[in-house]
């Protein structure tokens, strides 16, 4: 089992608030270690128009290496503005994620637009900073992974990993949409494409995780490591209907593989709670696990998806290698 | 040798379906099943007082498209499921024969905020020679990538020994340079390649026709044959701006033929033919084919196809 040490909420958004783009929300922390601090991405909202939509930006803060809980610095503008008109990301960034690919620094984001029917569509885009991971620029205005035959809407949640120098995508994509007397919820799972350039990507086309629920269950966050002698993935996931502010919203849950493709899910390997009266007391959510030197944590939001910012954790104590056969 | 017209061989208001008034027939698209020539089309069903959802419908000809043999029905195909690419309604229908197997490539539309709609193009097959059809998935098998952020749609599909091959559309712009309009769709002529039919490699937002119009040409419908080691389209075209108002320049038939499929020489003259009412002041969504000697072109006159249906038959 893994074992931690809260660190608390690290990043607090309203006072690094910039009203044009950054009033509330650090969502999806995703993290770029450079030589002097340890640069977390997240995505963030000024505050709503008036009939109460929202758009999101993707931003960051500076962490001290050795001790993450001080802030050295935070953007002072979006990484990227939104898209043009009629574009996949024309009213949202997030969440977004980088890789050091070579000499290159790629970042992937969820675009969001805004279809009739249901809240949101949402599909993958893919940029590159050159100037050190302050602003990215966009290969291309449309998306580079985005819906198909058997993905038909959701594609989000990027989280970019490079293992045997080949880039993997871990991502989630839309199964169906239920309309609720409120609004419609969508069921969405856990999905990977790999691809040895960025630009060209294989689907592996299936769920990777088992739901607990097949018909009311949303997982997103995939995030994958290596440590020790397998892969591990933390995720979370949540009820698709009746999951706001009680028990049915998101928690922690987590699997182990040995190839990358076939994994087995076990959430009980994460035993970490919400905390009574606190920020994180309806959800723990969107985990991100990062080694800076030797230590190693877990960035995370809590209530509201992160309204108020992202928190951290440091791993104590990873569970025991399972014996070779 | 030039292409005569035959006028409008399918009136709307002939006809019912389902029942109802025939709201359109748009982008008319023929198979051969042997005894009978199907002439695939969309139609229009309201959704609303003021929407329209667009479905695909058949009517069947006799050989020489002179006569109907069967009154049109719609294309019966399960609904949708929400948020969907297609939960708006398909439009244009593209059938496809090969190998046995009965598909249809369509193009999906689902409605936008910021902009009227968002398309993509998908894939369905049929087990009663067209009376009903499955979708193969629910998503699209060709929709907006890096290069083609847009609007991917009108797909044809040809396929030879080697891969299966598809000629569609790819937005290029939402021109929003005139206040007095909504944002309007421009787009251009890509090429994609497939070896299965299903999964497809898109022309990363490369033009495969020349625009005679300028770069704000838009191009749609590109019905494609590949004959005697050439291929050869006709499409049709329009500016990107006051092409809806009566009167204006609209859509026009355009004609270009290759060697290797992607690169083209547009030659327009080669469907420049003689007006009827019908298609006075527009022609649009041409389908080109070919029944036994002879060639034809279906297409769309005045309106976008509100009235119906026109035949031009080539003479020798």
């Amino acid at each position: 089992m893994f074992s931690f040490e809260r660190l608390g909420l690290v990043f607090e958004t309203r006072e690094h608030a910039v009203p044009t783009w950054m009033s509330s929300f650090a969502q999806a922390p995703a993290s770029l270690i450079f030589d002097d601090f340890v640069r977390v991405y997240f995505s963030t909202r000024p505050d709503p128009d008036k009939n109460g939509r929202f758009v999101s930006y993707t931003g960051y803060v500076d962490l001290n290496l050795t001790d993450p809980r001080k802030i050295v610095g935070v953007a002072k503008t979006p990484i990227m503005p939104l898209g043009e008109r009629g574009t996949f990301d024309e009213f949202g960034t997030y969440p977004f994620s980088v890789v050091r690919f070579g000499e290159r620094l790629l970042g992937f984001h969820g675009g969001w637009t805004r279809p009739v029917s249901v809240p949101f569509a949402v599909a993958v885009g893919i940029s590159e900073s050159f100037d050190d991971g302050k602003t990215f620029k966009r290969l291309g205005s449309g998306p580079i992974i985005s819906a198909s035959i058997n993905e038909p809407f959701i594609i989000s949640g990027p989280k970019i990993r490079i293992f045997d120098d080949r880039l993997f995508l871990f991502y989630i994509a839309g199964k169906k949409w239920i309309q609720t007397d409120l609004l419609a919820e969508p069921v969405y799972r856990i999905r990977m494409a790999t691809s040895n350039d960025g630009l060209s990507w294989v689907k592996e086309d299936r769920d990777l995780i088992i739901p607990l629920d097949e018909d009311d269950e949303a997982q997103a966050s995939p995030d994958v490591f290596w440590h020790g002698d397998k892969y591990h993935m933390f995720f979370c996931f949540r009820k698709t209907l009746n999951y706001r502010g009680n028990s049915g919203s998101y928690r922690l849950g987590y699997a182990s593989s040995r190839d990358l493709l076939n994994w087995n899910r076990d959430d009980s390997m994460i035993n970490y709670g919400p905390v009574p009266n606190s920020w994180e007391e309806d959800m723990i959510a969107y985990p991100h696990v990062v080694q800076i030197h030797d230590k190693w944590y877990m960035m995370y939001l809590g209530n509201g998806v992160g309204r108020d910012g992202f928190g951290i954790s440091r791993i104590v104590g990873f569970p025991k290698s399972e014996p070779k056969l | 040798m030039t292409w005569s017209n035959r006028g409008l061989i399918f009136r709307c208001s002939d006809y019912k379906i389902a029942g109802n008034e025939i709201l359109f027939a748009q982008s008319p698209q023929p198979v051969n099943l042997g005894d009978r020539i199907r002439v695939f089309f969309c139609t229009r069903l309201r959704d609303s007082p003021t929407t329209w959802i667009s479905h695909p419908a058949f009517v069947d000809y006799t050989h020489d498209l002179q006569h109907v043999l069967e009154s049109p029905q719609l294309v019966k195909i399960a609904p949708p499921i929400l948020g969907s690419f297609d939960e708006h309604g398909i439009f244009p229908f593209h059938p496809h024969l090969s190998d046995g197997l009965f598909l249809a490539y369509s193009t999906g539309w689902s409605r936008r905020q910021s902009v009227d709609v968002e398309t993509g193009i998908g894939l369905l097959q049929s087990f009663d020679q067209g009376l009903s059809f499955v979708r193969v998935g629910d998503g699209p098998v060709l929709t907006a990538s890096l290069y083609e952020p847009y609007l991917v749609c009108d797909p044809w599909v040809v396929r030879d020994e080697s891969n299966w091959k598809m000629w569609y559309l790819f937005g290029t712009e939402w021109d929003e340079s005139l206040d007095s309009e909504d944002p309007q769709r421009v787009y251009k002529i890509g090429k994609a390649e497939s070896l299965d039919g299903r999964q497809w490699v898109e022309s990363k937002g490369q033009a495969s026709v020349p625009d005679v119009l300028g770069p704000k040409e838009a191009q749609a419908l590109p019905s494609v044959r590949h004959k005697a080691g050439r291929f050869e389209m006709i499409f049709c075209y329009r500016p990107h701006r006051g092409f809806r108002i009566p009167g204006n320049a609209s859509y026009n038939l355009g004609f270009a033929s290759s060697v290797d499929g992607n690169t083209w020489n547009r030659d327009d003259q080669q469907v420049d033919f003689p007006l009827q009412d019908f298609d006075s002041q527009m022609r649009c969504y041409p389908s080109w084919f070919t029944l036994g000697e002879s060639d034809f072109i279906l297409y769309n006159g005045n309106e976008f196809g509100k009235f119906g249906f026109g035949l031009a038959q080539w003479t020798k």
